[in-house]
């Protein structure tokens, strides 16, 4: 390949970015337990993008017979208000779904942010940092819950899906903060940051450039990790009640089932559904999660000897 | 009685990799004679570590064990129930790991790690055990007063002194060394090696050392193992290897060891680094690193041939040739 | 003409025992050591004689405790951040273990370019990362740009290492145990290295060791350190056949020899 030709052209630009995004991909779908993992959450995203469009009655409307068990019209039955069940399970999936990621993603830069600059900065710093980290995590979260809930229980109707957020952001940064804080002390003492600040990186070059690289793994599977938190968080917000119930998801499915003792009253098909999406949810997020946490450390794989894959992803040793 | 204590009969041994399997130890085959200290010495990438762990049968995925036999005292122990293998590690032989010294209970008193072990082999009587704990703390010079100090209170020399009592205590009939002295200090690691001799000679243990550096070897060693790419390269008594070695690899790398007051040769330098597992199998593995070699070493893999009347072994397809070109 | 002088220079670590007990370990005790332009000396002393100490010291990665470090004339030992940068131009280090000092995420060509980069090279970068793989015998230097550190041999890593370093165009090199780690074959290979490049470049550089046998070979002058103390120091040569000091003749007669039987 004349690979010169290309040098300036932003068709070779566009491809290397992308290349950037499959490689890691590619190595996520290596491993079976991501790969089955990465199977089911796509599965639920594309679930949770088609319930927008495609739920067969309005999610909200309370107008069929009550307590119907499943039927061709309506796949999973009715609730006690005469609401259509499937419809809610499909419209609800995008919210748990949001919820969940955005939690993940804010969650993981907040704790990116305190935990390496607390693990690379003087050790004065350091000690702050870390006294802040921990009393995030000694606050019992309930508690946060509740308090944060009742507060913005007046103005949820505004506010949609944010304070929610927040709350489980505010209770859910502090583990990947520690996380993150111990492994960039360890990598800060490594012989090649040493010799990165021997040639005259900067502190930032050296985070963005090297930290941020070898830690990107345990980033990744931290992010599986919280917003497995969020998720959960989000049933557990509705479940106590604290959230906006009129807002249709898993949560508040659950809540209604569990306040109407759908489990005695007989209504399998009421809370059964919405329990068995968000344990597969869950069940992909842990996936996900082992899965990085094998590819970030090779101690923990296990080789097929039948099978021999042969591609780009076959680098040999050679010493 | 068997001649030899050790028989080592076409090890085959691998590692599972993402891209399927690779061979490390190619038919291996070599005999232990008793009341030796036989040197096994061998570059990173050699196999001499697989080696190590193979001949205590202690290979862990993904290493695998894949061929061959290793006949201790005229037992199998490649084919030996898990609970019977028990039995005889500690007993008939033992072995002492990579950073063995690094790797005691760091929450247990020494004492209590002798007690262990020797209540894993059933003696449980106290004066017993006390008197045999005072007999090899002796051999391996070590005060009585280590007994009461916890691992991390002791130095890195007094701890591998301390792992080698552990392993001689039950008087094994063979120890098995790997990397013994690696990561001490200079003078700690003479005079570790000075004693290890003495021990070898006054109790007449077998003693298989394996070893990366050179030098101690030949110090220390009867015999001697030159290990490349996975295979025996040469083998016999440590005055053949070091003074009249057939194998180029030996010569070379013989020559190229730094000492005080000598000038290396740097035509003698050997190119390049050394090999890795997954090049192919034709030809001698040495050959694009050797200064020797010829157009048919490329080809012909050479096998392991016997130098007549002598305990002396080698795999070269110029020898004696290449020698007349030695200065 | 000296260019690297350190001056009684010491470093205490405290070392904590539980919550209030501490304890003063003395790693380096009134340390002088010279080094003039264009010379090679060894320090050479066991593990724990303070000679990793020392290095980290005199590039600044751990500060005296006291004492003071002259570059050419100037003290440089109270520097500040700033100027400790600006110094770090003239000196650069190379560790003792290549597995961990290139950054496995990135490639040989990464880092030889950053540091071209950071003293901001006039002239085709290319260019220069191909002359400096060239100059450490990494041969041809094409192939070896887009190799990763875990595709390479111990040797080669620290080649790479040291044209890392040389890219800063430093006037002083520290080499801790560069060849500790590696093959026996490829040992001489690496130190060959480091005398050419003191002849090319000249520069100066200080070997520090364990290894008597290396050090006989490649320095011209040699400082014994024990327990953080200079308990030897002179010509190499003399040292080696009449040391004065106890200590020194202990350690070379427990030298490795193969023609030594013990």
């Amino acid at each position: 390949m004349n690979r010169s030709l290309f040098k300036n052209s932003t068709v070779n630009g566009i491809s290397f970015k992308f290349n950037k995004i499959i490689k890691p991909l590619k190595i996520l779908l290596t491993n079976n337990k991501a790969k089955v993992g990465f199977i089911i959450l796509t599965g639920m995203m594309v679930f949770g993008v088609l319930g927008q469009f495609l739920a067969p009655y309005n999610p909200n409307r309370y107008e069929f017979v009550r307590s119907m068990p499943p039927s061709y019209s309506h796949l999973l039955g009715t609730t006690v208000y005469g609401q259509d069940v499937f419809s809610q399970l499909f419209y609800g999936a995008a919210p748990t779904l949001l919820v969940g990621f955005s939690v993940g993603i804010i969650g993981t830069f907040i704790s990116i942010f305190v935990g390496i600059s607390a693990g690379f900065a003087s050790e004065r710093v350091n000690n702050i940092v870390t006294g802040i980290i921990n009393i995030f995590l000694i606050i019992p979260g309930v508690l946060l819950i509740m308090l944060f809930g009742s507060y913005f229980l007046g103005i949820h109707q505004s506010l949609g899906y944010l304070p929610t957020i927040l709350i489980l952001v505010i209770t859910g940064w502090a583990f990947g903060a520690r996380t993150f804080r111990s492994i960039t002390l360890s990598i800060a003492k490594r012989d090649f940051i040493l010799s990165s600040m021997l040639i005259g990186e900067s502190r930032l070059s050296i985070i963005f450039r090297q930290i941020i690289r070898a830690i990107f793994p345990v980033i990744i599977s931290n992010f599986f990790f919280t917003a497995m938190y969020g998720t959960m968080g989000l049933t557990f917000v509705e479940y106590l009640g604290v959230g906006n119930l009129l807002q249709v998801n898993w949560g508040t499915m659950l809540y209604w089932a569990i306040n109407n003792e759908a489990y005695l009253t007989g209504l399998w098909w009421w809370i059964l559904p919405p329990s068995f999406m968000i344990s597969i949810l869950m069940f992909s997020f842990i996936l996900l999660n082992f899965g990085m946490d094998e590819i970030g450390n090779p101690s923990l794989r296990r080789f097929n000897s039948k099978k021999n894959k042969k591609g780009d992803l076959n680098e040999h040793t050679e010493n | 009685m068997y001649n030899y204590i050790l028989e080592v009969k076409n090890l085959n041994a691998g590692y599972y990799v993402e891209t399927g399997f690779t061979k490390v130890l190619k038919n291996i085959d070599f005999s232990v004679k008793r009341n030796i200290i036989l040197g096994i010495a061998g570059e990173s990438g050699s196999g001499k570590s697989t080696l190590a762990s193979s001949l205590y049968n202690s290979l862990k995925y993904p290493g695998k064990i894949t061929g061959g036999s290793i006949i201790l005292n005229g037992i199998d122990i490649l084919s030996t129930k898990p609970n019977d293998l028990r039995k005889l590690r500690g007993v008939k032989y033992s072995f002492i790991p990579q950073a063995a010294m690094n790797a005691l209970n760091p929450v247990k008193k020494i004492r209590f790690q002798f007690y262990d072990i020797m209540m894993a082999h059933n003696i449980n009587n106290e004066n017993e055990q006390d008197k045999k704990i005072d007999e090899i703390l002796k051999l391996v010079r070590l005060n009585n007063n280590i007994l009461n100090n916890y691992p991390h209170e002791l130095s890195g020399g007094m701890r591998q002194r301390v792992v080698i009592a552990m392993a001689l205590i039950l008087s094994p009939e063979l120890v098995i060394l790997d990397e013994p002295t690696t990561g001490l200090d200079v003078l700690v690691e003479h005079n570790i090696l000075v004693d290890i001799k003495k021990i070898q000679r006054s109790l007449g243990t077998t003693m298989i050392f394996i070893s990366h550096d050179l030098s101690i070897l030949f110090e220390i060693s009867d015999e001697m193992i030159m290990m490349y790419g996975g295979e025996i390269v040469e083998s016999g008594s440590y005055d053949n290897l070091l003074n009249s070695p057939a194998n180029p690899y030996t010569y070379l790398l013989e020559k190229s060891i730094p000492r005080i007051g000598i000038k290396i040769d740097n035509n003698l330098l050997i190119k390049g680094s050394p090999m890795n597992f997954s090049s192919t199998d034709n030809g001698c593995y040495f050959y694009d690193r050797c200064i020797y070699s010829e157009k048919q070493c490329s080809v012909n893999h050479p096998d392991l041939k016997a130098m007549k009347g002598e305990n002396h072994s080698y795999r070269c397809s110029r020898y004696p040739e290449w020698r007349k070109n030695v200065v | 003409m000296s260019i690297l002088r350190t001056e009684n220079l010491s470093k205490v670590f405290i070392s904590r025992k539980g919550i209030i007990k501490s304890e003063n370990v003395v790693a380096l005790d009134n340390v002088n050591i010279e080094l003039n332009e264009k010379e090679l000396i060894g320090v050479v002393g066991a593990s724990g004689s303070g000679k990793s100490t020392l290095a980290k010291t005199l590039v600044f990665l751990y500060k005296p405790t006291t004492g003071n470090i002259y570059f050419g004339d100037e003290n440089i030992t109270k520097y500040k951040s700033r100027k400790i940068k600006k110094y770090r131009k003239n000196i650069q280090m190379v560790f003792q273990d290549p597995y961990a000092s290139l950054d496995p995420n990135h490639t040989v060509e990464w880092h030889v370019k950053r540091p071209l980069i950071l003293i901001k090279y006039k002239g085709d970068i290319n260019e220069r990362v191909n002359e400096l793989l060239d100059m450490v015998t990494l041969n041809p230097p094409e192939y070896y740009r887009n190799k990763f550190p875990h595709q390479l041999s111990g040797g080669q890593r620290q080649r790479v290492y040291l044209a890392r370093a040389l890219a800063v165009e430093p006037s002083i090199l520290i080499a801790d145990e560069p060849v500790s780690m590696l093959d026996v074959s490829v040992r001489i290979g690496i130190l060959n290295l480091l005398k050419n490049i003191r002849d090319i470049l000249d520069l100066s550089i200080i070997y520090i060791t364990h290894d008597l046998n290396t050090v006989s070979m490649i320095t011209d002058r040699i400082y014994v350190m024990h327990d953080g103390k200079i308990v030897e120091e002179g010509n190499t040569n003399t040292i080696i056949k009449n040391p004065t000091n106890l200590y020194t003749r202990e350690l070379i007669e427990a030298a490795p020899n193969p023609y030594k039987r013990i």
